[in-house]
């Protein structure tokens, strides 16, 4: 079977734990357990009639104490940003991260995830920075790890674009 | 070696080494699997087949392997359920070995710290985004804040801001939004209270209320509000947008034993500060003026060589200052 190795990058607390938890077990908890380090899932999906083995490397969150090391993401056939959707500067965080992911592994597909959408009122991404990610040719979506909302499609929107 | 006798070396392998699990795999250049030993099992790495491609048999190794540094260090690495293993990779010429460690404990230490770290950004940032609405839950408050909801006295120092002569505040011309030029004000100053350990406790007019103190610090509380308020000034000095020319805020600093906790106001839980250094504060800064940092002799005598900043001062009109030894703030040159 295909293996694709797949990172969820972001700040901290941005949801790229539960994103993988929600994708893989169906299951969300409202109780933040950090992440130190990394941790390894995996879920077999079936892309346009091809069974994928997907690898998810979940990663801890980029802070000023625990910075990703970039070796991690050898290996990668795509990768996920997680925004906060409710903390604009976590778009920031992403657009340093991406670039810092492409100088060590190069182009490879990754799509934009805005979690977090079910806190709708608390909302802080704007138009204009959905326009600078249009702008860039970015693939965003909107989701929510609590709710499910659009999680299942982010994931296979980005393994059709890995194909 | 490293030039050690050989008991030592016997102790550090049975203890250091063994205590730790080790584990290893060697893998050869096309990937797969030369050799294996030690205490794979705890790692969930089983079964495995030799002479097979590693990538099918360890996930997480796919797309690593053959490594294309000399060497890779995964700190902590979660496989299976709760082991977490410390995973080297380096390389020599004809194969790559894979070494694993379990670090479940150290993991343990660092989350520890990590959480807190991350718990405590979250809050300031809550805190900066909501003025007064501080403290959402009472298990943050227990848990972070270390304040025990039913009150508690703890020795603090207040810290209270007046923003004056702000341009378009007092305009009442339908196109300005004071509202909106007060929340600016506030949300500029506010990370300089943050970001040294202090609590914007509330706002009232065009006034803002901060408490040093309430988190734990290495620097004593007057010392925390002092740099707090030197980073203020030197803001309204600069005069970055949303700073307006005109605007001048004025400081006073305050410090001794009050009565903290958490009042139940509405649906949530409010932070509450009572005491004398807190009517101190209010009624002094109600008479000081702009571009002026005041404190008293308890944040005086907390200060450290912050001290030789301070000189002896008195202010008009408050009915208090008779009995009050105050300090006013002049910057070494
Ligand atoms: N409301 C809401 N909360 C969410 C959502 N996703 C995650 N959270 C919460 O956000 C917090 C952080 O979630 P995690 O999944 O641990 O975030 P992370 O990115 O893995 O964090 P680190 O491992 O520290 O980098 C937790 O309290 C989650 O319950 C969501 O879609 N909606
Ligand atoms: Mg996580």
């Amino acid at each position: 079977m295909l293996q694709k190795k797949i990172c969820m990058v972001g700040a901290f607390a941005t949801g790229k734990t539960s994103l993988v938890a929600r994708y893989v077990q169906g299951i969300y908890s409202d109780k933040y357990q950090t992440t130190v380090g990394v941790k390894i899932d995996k879920k077999v999906v079936t892309v346009a009639g091809q069974e994928l083995n997907l690898i998810l490397w979940d990663i801890h969150g980029e802070d000023e104490f625990q910075k990703i090391r970039m070796s991690y993401l050898r290996g990668s056939a795509a990768y996920i940003l997680v925004v906060d959707g409710t903390r604009r500067d976590t778009l920031g965080t992403v657009f340093q991260l991406q670039a810092k992911v492409e100088d060590t592994i190069g182009k490879v597909p990754f799509i934009t995830i805005f979690n977090k959408y079910d806190l709708s009122q608390d909302w802080e991404v704007g138009e204009e920075d959905l326009e600078e990610l249009s702008q860039r040719q970015w693939t965003y979506c909107m989701g929510s790890a609590r709710t499910g909302l659009g999680v299942e499609e982010c994931f296979t929107k980005l393994a059709q674009m890995m194909l | 070696m490293l030039n050690l006798p050989q008991p030592i070396v016997t102790f550090l392998c049975s203890t250091v080494v063994r205590d730790r699990f080790p584990a290893y795999l060697q893998v050869t250049k096309n990937g797969d699997l030369l050799s294996y030993g030690g205490a794979c099992d705890r790692y969930g790495l089983n079964p495995l087949q030799l002479h097979q491609s590693i990538d099918d048999q360890i996930f997480f190794l796919a797309g690593l392997l053959p490594l294309q540094e000399a060497a890779m260090h995964i700190p902590f690495l979660q496989l299976e359920d709760d082991i977490i293993a410390e995973v080297h990779l380096f390389a020599e010429e004809q194969h790559d070995w894979v070494v694993f460690f379990d670090a479940t404990s150290e993991n343990e230490e660092h989350v520890l710290i990590q959480q807190k770290v991350n718990d405590l950004s979250l809050l300031r940032r809550k805190q900066a985004r909501s003025l007064g609405h501080i403290i959402q839950s009472e298990t943050v408050a227990e848990n972070i804040l270390d304040i025990r909801p039913a009150g508690e006295q703890k020795s603090l120092s207040i810290l209270v801001i007046k923003c004056c002569n702000i341009e378009g505040l007092d305009d009442k011309t339908a196109t300005s939004n004071p509202l909106k030029i007060l929340d600016a004000y506030l949300s500029a100053i506010s990370p300089s209270i943050l970001d040294e350990g202090g609590l914007v406790h509330q706002n009232i007019g065009n006034s803002i209320v901060a408490v040093f103190g309430v988190l734990p610090s290495t620097r004593s509380s007057s010392m925390q509000a002092i740099d707090a308020s030197v980073r203020i000034l030197q803001l309204f000095e600069e005069r970055q947008p949303p700073i307006g020319p005109s605007a001048q805020c004025a400081l006073v600093v305050t410090t001794g034993m009050v009565t903290i906790g958490l009042l139940q106001v509405g649906f949530g839980k409010t932070l509450t500060v009572m005491g004398q250094p807190m009517d101190v504060a209010v009624n002094l800064n109600e008479h000081s003026i702009g571009g002026t940092l005041i404190i008293d002799k308890l944040t005086f005598d907390g200060l450290d060589q912050r001290q030789k900043s301070f000189r002896p001062a008195s202010l008009a009109g408050s009915f208090m200052t008779e009995s009050l030894c105050l300090y006013s703030y002049h910057p070494l040159q």
